[in-house]
């Protein structure tokens, strides 16, 4: 298939308009059109613009986020398998989070949660980095983010244990899960700017991700400073990750599979993956999200579990696929 | 001034030294070979004249400014590295690795059209044109070797300093290669310097032959000077005798010397 960049990338974006309308209108309440212009009088005006929106808002939001963080990591460690989920640096940002949660800070000031979570990102990344070492291989950057997501989660797990209350315990495991839903416009408007920024810096990688391809020593030889790389690598997954998971709980896989989809469409030029892996996982995520919402159940399928249902088995046919490579 | 100029270049790793005291002046046009034992600092010096080592004592020059205080992308502009490890990591075509060639140039717009005027000159020189659209991981061994040196000619560098360049080739692509690395030297006028494990190849092409041994210069001249027997003894620890063959001079290696080993 010849690649092509600009044709996938607009699909994709008017895939996320699409879905961004598709999600304000679908849900268990059916609200007539009427309602929507009518703010002042009819009552469903509120399920629109102040459930629906902010949902699918934050949908987008953390779908790009995790995208292109998932992008950026593949590309990073040219290995398809990375994904913040996989490699501990959402798991980092969900200890992170629920320290602040265990603490009680979140009670007193909401965003100790935001910059718990970035900085455990952030330090998730750096310690990937460090631990994977110069030159290493893919199976030891592999190894080394499955070590950073155990301890991350044994962190998670040893809050819960000692957390005092039952109530306490509650509220971590209910945002440990993942969702979308109960969010409002604020939530949505903490959550932009951090992700803007750290997708920005993302962004900037594309030149010295495409000089990786040739390994460390290549891309170095070819001027790139792999420092300035790895600051604004970590930097930007603990911004763009770091703030997704602190707005909706840990979302796995999302940052695996949608560059991974998308490398067929745009060629394995790690640049060139850059933006529609950001389009494309908040397709992914608005897509999931409906379907969550359309599940006859009696409380909601959480999104977090949508995700891995079907990232676990995306994952394990990848490993399957690239088994001569991790040989 | 486009020579390099290395002056008390010393590299150390950790607590063990790696190159010590190298001094060395370097001409542009000239195709100019190191030779060592494993070891012996070659790889390292090839990559400190690059810029690319940190050096713990001394300095490399270049237009008559010191290499380490240059940013990584001047010194890409200049000095065309060829990594012994030439890993690719994506599925990427040929065209798309000689592309990466330009990266020392790009702004935020990728590719330019001058850009990709450098990368089509390159692929000529290298003849791999009707590659372009290839797979790199598909290419045999002769065809990645001459994508990899299209890569490093696409940023029109002043200087080509590779690391083993004949690693995996058959003898013929040995020939092409070495070939293609001297034309590079004179027609272009390039500085060229490469590490090479060959000893009978390196007195056939080399016009200047840099001996290293455990990270200093052993010899450093026209190759008859630099592989003289003595020299070969110290720095490989074998006896060789040297002949007049048909195409050049025929270096044999005799066995093992039984005097002091080089690593001493």
């Amino acid at each position: 298939m010849t690649p092509r960049p600009r044709l996938t990338t607009f699909t994709l974006a008017g895939a996320v308009i699409l879905l961004f309308g598709l999600s304000l209108t679908v849900g268990k309440a059916q609200v007539p059109w009427s309602a929507w212009l009518d703010p002042a009088g009819d009552p469903r005006w509120q399920i629109i613009f102040a459930l629906r929106l902010p949902r699918t808002l934050l949908g987008i939001l953390v779908g790009a986020a995790l995208g292109l963080s998932g992008a950026a990591m593949q590309g990073y460690a040219r290995n398809p398998l990375a994904d913040p989920g996989i490699l501990g640096v959402s798991a980092s940002a969900a200890f992170g989070a629920v320290m602040t949660l265990f603490f009680g800070l979140s009670r007193i000031a909401p965003w100790f949660l935001e910059v718990a979570a970035i900085a455990g990102a952030g330090l998730g990344g750096v310690m990937m980095v460090v631990l994977a070492g110069r030159g290493a291989s893919a199976t030891s950057f592999l190894l080394a983010g499955l070590v950073v997501n155990m301890l991350a989660s044994a962190g998670v797990t040893l809050m819960l244990s000692l957390s005092p209350n039952p109530w306490s315990a509650e509220e971590i495991i209910n945002w440990l899960m993942g969702s979308l839903a109960d969010h409002s416009l604020t939530d949505a408007a903490i959550a932009a700017p951090l992700i803007l920024a750290g997708s920005a810096l993302l962004l900037t990688l594309g030149t010295a991700l495409n000089a990786l391809t040739l390994g460390e020593t290549g891309a170095a030889g070819l001027g790139i400073s792999l420092s300035s790389v790895r600051l604004r690598l970590a930097l930007g997954l603990g911004l763009a990750s770091g703030a997704a998971v602190a707005a909706v709980g840990v979302v796995g896989f999302v940052g695996l599979m949608a560059p991974h989809i998308l490398r067929a469409c745009v060629g394995p030029k790690p640049s060139s993956l850059l933006w529609p892996s950001a389009l494309g996982g908040a397709v992914v995520i608005l897509a999931a999200d409906i379907l969550v919402r359309l599940t006859p159940a009696a409380s909601e399928l959480r999104l977090g579990v949508a995700t891995a249902m079907v990232g676990g088995p995306f994952f394990f046919a990848l490993l399957l696929a690239n088994r001569r490579q991790f040989a | 001034m486009t020579r390099i100029i290395a002056k008390h270049v010393s590299v150390t790793l950790g607590q063990s030294p790696i190159l010590s005291d190298i001094s060395l002046s370097l001409d542009p046009g000239v195709f100019t070979v190191i030779l060592g034992a494993n070891g012996a600092g070659k790889s390292t010096l090839l990559s400190a004249l690059c810029g690319l080592t940190p050096l713990s004592t001394g300095e490399v020059r270049l237009e008559d400014t010191d290499l380490a205080k240059q940013p990584p992308r001047w010194r890409a502009q200049r000095l065309g590295f060829l990594p012994q490890q030439q890993e690719v990591a994506w599925a990427i075509d040929v065209q798309t690795l000689v592309g990466l060639g330009r990266t020392p140039f790009l702004g935020a717009r990728g590719l330019s059209l001058a850009d990709q005027d450098h990368v089509s000159r390159a692929m000529a020189a290298t003849c791999v044109e009707h590659l372009a659209k290839r797979e790199v991981g598909t290419l045999s061994g002769g065809e990645r070797g001459r994508a990899m040196v299209a890569r490093v000619l696409a940023g029109e560098p002043l200087w080509v300093l590779a690391d083993e360049p004949l690693t995996g080739l058959d003898p013929r692509h040995q020939l092409d290669m070495l070939d293609l690395l001297a034309a590079i030297a004179k027609t272009e006028g390039r500085g060229v310097v490469a590490t090479l494990h060959d000893l009978g190849l390196a007195a056939r092409v080399a016009e200047r032959i840099i001996v290293l041994r455990q990270g200093q210069v052993l010899a450093d001249g026209p190759p008859e000077h630099a592989l003289s027997a003595e020299n070969l003894r110290l720095a490989y620890g074998v006896e060789t005798a040297a002949y007049d063959g048909r195409s050049g001079p025929i270096i044999e290696v005799l066995g093992r010397c039984t005097q002091a080993p080089p690593h001493g």
